[in-house]
C-alpha cells in the first residue's frame, strides 16, 4: 500500500545507496517491498546484484504501456525491482516529457500497484526536479529527502522547508508533512560534517528520519553489487540504515491484516433457498 | 618564531610582498533578513541580532608575522638592462628513440593486489570504443540538433 519516495534537490548524495539499504533493510523487518528505479542513470539494479548489461526495465518502456508485473525482476539480493531499463539522452528526454504530457502514464500503474495493502513500493527518482517525483509525490505515503552533512547540502534546507523543492502552494503544503530528511556521510571525524550534522538535526527536529555515516562499507557494497546490509551487516552504515527503516516504518501505515477467508454456504436443509 | 625560510624562497620567487594571512579573516555576518512574505505585526518586530564577530577556531595554527613579510630584492647583474639574446639557429630534437629509457611505471600499490570487485570486473569486462549510433537503444538518428552548431544544417535533418 504504502509509497516511500526517495528524492533529494541534490545529486550524488545517496539517494540509490539508501533505496537498495532501506529495501534491503525493510524486507528483513517482514514487509513486502517493489523497488521502482525513475532514474535513466538505471541503478538501482546494479546494488541488488543485477547483472550490468542486463537492459530490462520498466520507466524506459513506459510509453508503451506495459505491464508493470510483466517488468518485475527479482534480484539476486532477493529484492523485487521495476529496473528502470537501458536508454540513452534522447530516450530519457523522451520518457520525461511524456510523463510530464500525460501523468496518468506513470499514476494509473502506480495506483495500481498500491492496490496491494502487502506492498511497500520504494521509488529512487533522479536528483531535483523532475517529471516523475511530480507524478510520484502525491501519492507517497513518505517522502525521504536524502541530504549530506556538508555546508552546500545545509544550504537547500530552506528551498526544503519553504516548499520550494516540492512545489509551491498547494502541492507544497499538501507534501510538507509527508517530507522527512534523511542525512547521509555524517563523517565524525570532521568538525564540518559533525557542526552539519548537529546544525540540521537541532533546526529539523522530528522532520529528520536519520543520518547514516559515512562507511566505505556503503561504496564497497556497490562494487560488490550488494546491498549493505547484505555486504557489511556489521558496519556502521548498515545499522544506521536498519534505524532509519525502522523510523520510516513508524510513519507508514501498518500492513494490511490477511484478508479474511470468504464466508462458506451454508448447506443445510433448513435453508435450502442458499445456493450451493 | 620568525618565518620559514622555504616560504621566503618561494614567496621571492613568485614575487609575493605581501605574505599574510589577513585575507583569511572571516568576515562578519550579517543578521538574517526577515521572511519577505510575511509581515510581522509592530509587537512581533524584533531588533535584528547585531552582526557578530566569530572567532577563528582554535585549532587553526596562525602564523605569528611580526610585520607583514617585504622580501629582499633580488639583486640584478648590471647588464641585465641591456642584454639582449643571441638568435640562435634552432636545433633538431634528438631522435627519441635515442633518448628513450626502457621504463615500466611502479605498481601503484606493490603490497597487495586490489580484490577483484564484481561490478568493477563486468564494467570493464567489455572493450571500449561502442559507436553510440550503433549501440542507440531508441534508433539511429543521431540525438544532437545542430541546427544552433552548424550553419546550414537548418533544413538537413530534425535532429
Ligand atoms: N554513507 C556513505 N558512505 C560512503 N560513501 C557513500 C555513502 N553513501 C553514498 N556513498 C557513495 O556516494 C556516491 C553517490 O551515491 P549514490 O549514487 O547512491 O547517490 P545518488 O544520490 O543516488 O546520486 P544521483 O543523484 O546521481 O542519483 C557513491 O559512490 C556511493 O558509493
Ligand atoms: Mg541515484
Amino acid at each position: 500500500m504504502p509509497l516511500l519516495c526517495l528524492s533529494s534537490p541534490k545529486g550524488g548524495v545517496g539517494k540509490t545507496s539508501l533505496a537498495a539499504g532501506l529495501a534491503f533493510a525493510l524486507q528483513r523487518a517482514g514487509r513486502q517491498v517493489v523497488a521502482l528505479d525513475c532514474d535513466p542513470q538505471n541503478a538501482l539494479r546494479l546494488h541488488l546484484g543485477m547483472p550490468i548489461f542486463d537492459g530490462a526495465g520498466y520507466i524506459a518502456q513506459l510509453q508503451n504501456r506495459p505491464d508493470w508485473r510483466a517488468c518485475l525482476r527479482t534480484t539476486p539480493a532477493g529484492i523485487a525491482l521495476l529496473p528502470y531499463g537501458e536508454t540513452d539522452m534522447r530516450g530519457a528526454l523522451a520518457t520525461a516529457s511524456a510523463i510530464e504530457r500525460e501523468p496518468e502514464l506513470l499514476a494509473a500503474p502506480m495506483r495500481d500497484m498500491l492496490a496491494d495493502p502487502s506492498l511497500i513500493v520504494l521509488a529512487d527518482t533522479p536528483p531535483g526536479a523532475s517529471a516523475v517525483l511530480s507524478v510520484l509525490a502525491p501519492q507517497a505515503s513518505l517522502v525521504l529527502a536524502v541530504l549530506l552533512a556538508d555546508a552546500a547540502s545545509t544550504a537547500l534546507i530552506p528551498d526544503i522547508e519553504s516548499g520550494r523543492f516540492l512545489g509551491r502552494g498547494t502541492m507544497g503544503s499538501l507534501l510538507g508533512p509527508k517530507l522527512l530528511i534523511a542525512l547521509n556521510q555524517v563523517d565524525r571525524a570532521s568538525r564540518l560534517s559533525v557542526a552539519a550534522a548537529e546544525g540540521v538535526a537541532a533546526h529539523l527536529g522530528p522532520r529528520l528520519a536519520g543520518a547514516v555515516a559515512r562507511d566505505e562499507a556503503v561504496a564497497e557494497a556497490l562494487a560488490c553489487q550488494r546491498p549493505v546490509g547484505l555486504h557489511a551487516p556489521g558496519s556502521r552504515a548498515a545499522g544506521d540504515i536498519s534505524d532509519l527503516a525502522a523510523a520510516v516504518l513508524r510513519e507508514l501505515p501498518p500492513p494490511a491484516p490477511p484478508p479474511a477467508p470468504a464466508p462458506q454456504p451454508v448447506s443445510s436443509p433448513l435453508f435450502p433457498w442458499v445456493r450451493q | 618564531m620568525g618565518p620559514d625560510p622555504d616560504i621566503v624562497a618561494l614567496a621571492t620567487r613568485l614575487g609575493l610582498t605581501q605574505l599574510t594571512y589577513r585575507s583569511f579573516d572571516r568576515p562578519a555576518m550579517p543578521g538574517r533578513p526577515a521572511p519577505q512574505d510575511a509581515t510581522p505585526s509592530p509587537a512581533e518586530v524584533v531588533e535584528p541580532t547585531p552582526p557578530m564577530e566569530l572567532p577563528l577556531p582554535a585549532a587553526v595554527p596562525q602564523p605569528a608575522f611580526a610585520q607583514p613579510y617585504v622580501p629582499a630584492a633580488v639583486p640584478q647583474p648590471a647588464f641585465a638592462q641591456s642584454y639582449v639574446p643571441p638568435t640562435r639557429p634552432s636545433v633538431a630534437m634528438p631522435p627519441l628513440a635515442a633518448a628513450q629509457v626502457a621504463y615500466a611505471p611502479p605498481p601503484l600499490v606493490a603490497a597487495q593486489p586490489a580484490p577483484a570487485f564484481p561490478l568493477l570486473v563486468q564494467a570493464l569486462s567489455r572493450p571500449a570504443a561502442q559507436q553510440p549510433e550503433a549501440a542507440a537503444p531508441s534508433g539511429a538518428q543521431p540525438f544532437l540538433n545542430l541546427r544552433h552548431a552548424v550553419p546550414g544544417a537548418a533544413r538537413q535533418a530534425e535532429y
